[in-house]
């Protein structure tokens, strides 16, 4: 029996936060959240970068439910709902607008607007040999935020636009019908 | 609270709210061969532990069975080759749903598991193997309880918006996938397994030495992923987000299906979950597994007592009773049908320490006591055999 909903659709995905700090310090280029990301810089070099990022996670993760156990985190699809529901904050938690890091006043700063003496702050030799034959290079002062640092929201099943959440209930589902034997 | 019976009532009215598990619930997934599980037994209250006749009978099959204890509870890559099929706690204690099976329902809780507890993991402390297992009993319990707790927060969602939440939610977990492209990254809900740890040494806490407190925090740090970062949700800040978590990730799906807000980290979801009310944690049946014999232990090795049904006074006790004033002749009529039902908590009833023959002091009026020992292999009757005030009976 229906429940008088129409099925919504949902995202399925992951959060993922690519750091240079991190590649630098493991060879990997990602990681699945700030808390496990390695660092390299001084925090009170990199504070004014990690506190947008961590508001940026925060809308994240805020606007998405874990979806266990796959790992995975899902949300609904881009559409009226939460767009309706978030307004009542406001516009604290723009959350289909979160993988744009405007908000976050990352997008299109160079890291010394932010970070003052970064260049300082940076390890010498500001290259070195990582995984595969690439050469890392440490960002400079002069280098985009999202360069270097840049959360995301990753979609794990496709189409990425949405997948009805019945797929996902299956049989549990209020509007599961069982389909006849005959016909 | 509502009795759980009720909800179930209720539930069964919800279309796949409720299932009927195949699997022997008091079966330990893990046992040798066909061979029929011990039936298990009802505990209410708080059970005392009697190990005064401890007795490893087959050594070669108890050393086996620690290392593979080890192994589960660890969770170690073998376990799962030796048939193995549940880590860290729930190797020794487990949950069985009232969602899975209204008759059987409850936390169920092998005497071999608290041997083994002990052996592996308590015995460094400086305390009496009975105290050690009492100890073992409320670790594995608290912890059981909390899945308990996470169950009762399913039903009363359920009931509100008329979904089987938790069966889709463990469908999940068992293989049943909506899509071929995704693939499980955990055999159970980690967080859940986290915070049901935490509740348990948040409610140690309370009442053991810091020394007790170390040693079940070595016991958590041992176990698999999850279980372990329990130690890191004890604060109640990060028991909270770990509780909430656990409640997310039951609630995603149906969250979104009815438009409810699950994220909003302002909602204090601890207080769906029945933990600090007793009447709550009584309503969750408990059951012991006397299962000693499948670890090469002798049968009585290890009791549980609960209450003395059964009670010879012996002629020296006889005629101590009659020197005795009558209140206390009285009380002592009154504690005998009391123990019937349920034994006082030490040291109220408690084992007299180094006793030989092992004796029990029941405290009556007016600081007398009454002794009584257990009884004797193949006979069901405890012995009352002193009773006088605390310098007649040697207390002081």
């Amino acid at each position: 029996m229906g429940n008088g909903f129409p099925a919504p659709e949902v995202e399925v995905g992951r959060i993922v936060f690519r750091s240079w700090e991190h590649e630098w310090q493991t060879g990997d280029k990602e990681t699945f959240s700030l808390a496990s990301a390695k660092k390299l810089l001084p925090s009170e070099i990199t504070r004014p970068i990690y506190e947008a990022l961590e508001r940026w996670e925060r809308d994240l993760l805020r606007s998405s439910l874990p979806y266990p156990p796959f790992g995975l985190r899902i949300r609904r699809a881009k559409s009226e709902w939460l767009d309706l529901v978030l307004s009542e904050y406001n516009g604290e938690l723009l959350c289909y607008g979160l993988e744009n890091a405007t908000k976050y006043g990352l997008e299109g700063r160079s890291i010394g607007e932010l970070c003052p003496n970064w260049d300082a702050a940076l390890p010498e030799p500001r290259s070195k040999q990582g995984r595969f034959g690439i050469t890392l290079h440490a960002p400079l002062a002069g280098s985009n935020v999202t360069w270097a640092y840049e959360l995301e929201w990753r979609p794990a099943v496709f189409p990425e636009q949405g997948v009805n959440i019945d797929d996902l209930l299956r049989h549990f589902s209020p509007r599961y019908r069982e389909r006849p034997i005959f016909g | 609270m509502i009795p759980v019976d009720d909800l179930i009532s209720e539930l069964g009215l919800i279309r796949n709210a409720l299932g009927e598990e195949t699997v022997e619930p008091s079966r330990r997934p893990r046992r040798r061969g066909p061979r029929e599980s011990p039936a298990p037994e009802r505990v209410r209250g708080d059970p005392i532990f009697d190990s005064g006749q401890w007795d490893v009978t087959d050594p070669d099959l108890w050393e086996e069975e620690k290392q593979r204890g080890r192994r589960a509870v660890e969770g170690d890559g073998s376990a799962g080759q030796s048939g193995i099929s549940r880590a860290g706690i729930e190797a020794l204690a487990w949950y069985v749903s009232f969602h899975d099976d209204r008759r059987a329902w409850g936390v169920y809780i092998p005497l071999s598991s608290l041997a083994l507890m002990d052996e592996l993991y308590l015995s460094n402390l400086r305390i009496g193997r009975d105290r050690r297992l009492n100890l073992a009993w409320s670790a594995l319990l608290i912890h059981e309880q909390m899945h308990f707790a996470v169950d009762y927060a399913c039903a009363w969602f359920e009931l509100v918006l008329r979904a089987p939440i938790r069966r889709e939610f463990m469908a999940r977990f068992k293989g049943q996938l909506p899509f071929g492209g995704l693939t499980p990254s955990e055999a159970y809900l980690e967080i859940e397994e986290a915070a049901a740890n935490a509740h348990m040494l948040r409610q140690l806490a309370r009442k053991e030495s810091r020394q007790v407190m170390r040693t079940i925090e070595g016991f958590i740090e041992r176990q698999p992923p999850g279980y372990k970062e329990g130690l890191r949700a004890t604060s109640d800040a990060s028991f909270a987000e770990a509780t909430a978590e656990t409640l997310r990730s039951y609630f995603a799906l149906w969250a979104i299906e009815h438009r409810l807000d699950f994220g909003n980290p302002k909602t204090d979801w601890l207080r769906l979950l029945p933990l600090d009310d007793e009447s709550a944690s009584s309503e969750c049946p408990v059951y012991v597994i006397n299962d000693l014999d499948e670890i090469g232990m002798a049968a009585g090795s290890l009791r549980l007592i609960q209450c003395i049904s059964e009670i010879v006074e012996t002629a020296d006790f006889e005629k101590q009773f009659r020197r005795q004033d009558a209140k206390v002749r009285s009380d002592w009529d009154r504690k005998k049908e009391e123990i019937k039902i349920r034994l006082p908590s030490p040291p109220r009833f408690e084992k007299l320490k180094d006793s030989k023959p092992p004796t029990w002091s029941l405290r009556l009026r007016a600081g007398h006591r009454a002794h009584l020992r257990p009884p004797d292999p193949g006979t069901t009757a405890w012995r009352a055999v002193a009773i006088g005030n605390h310098k007649e009976m040697g207390h002081g």
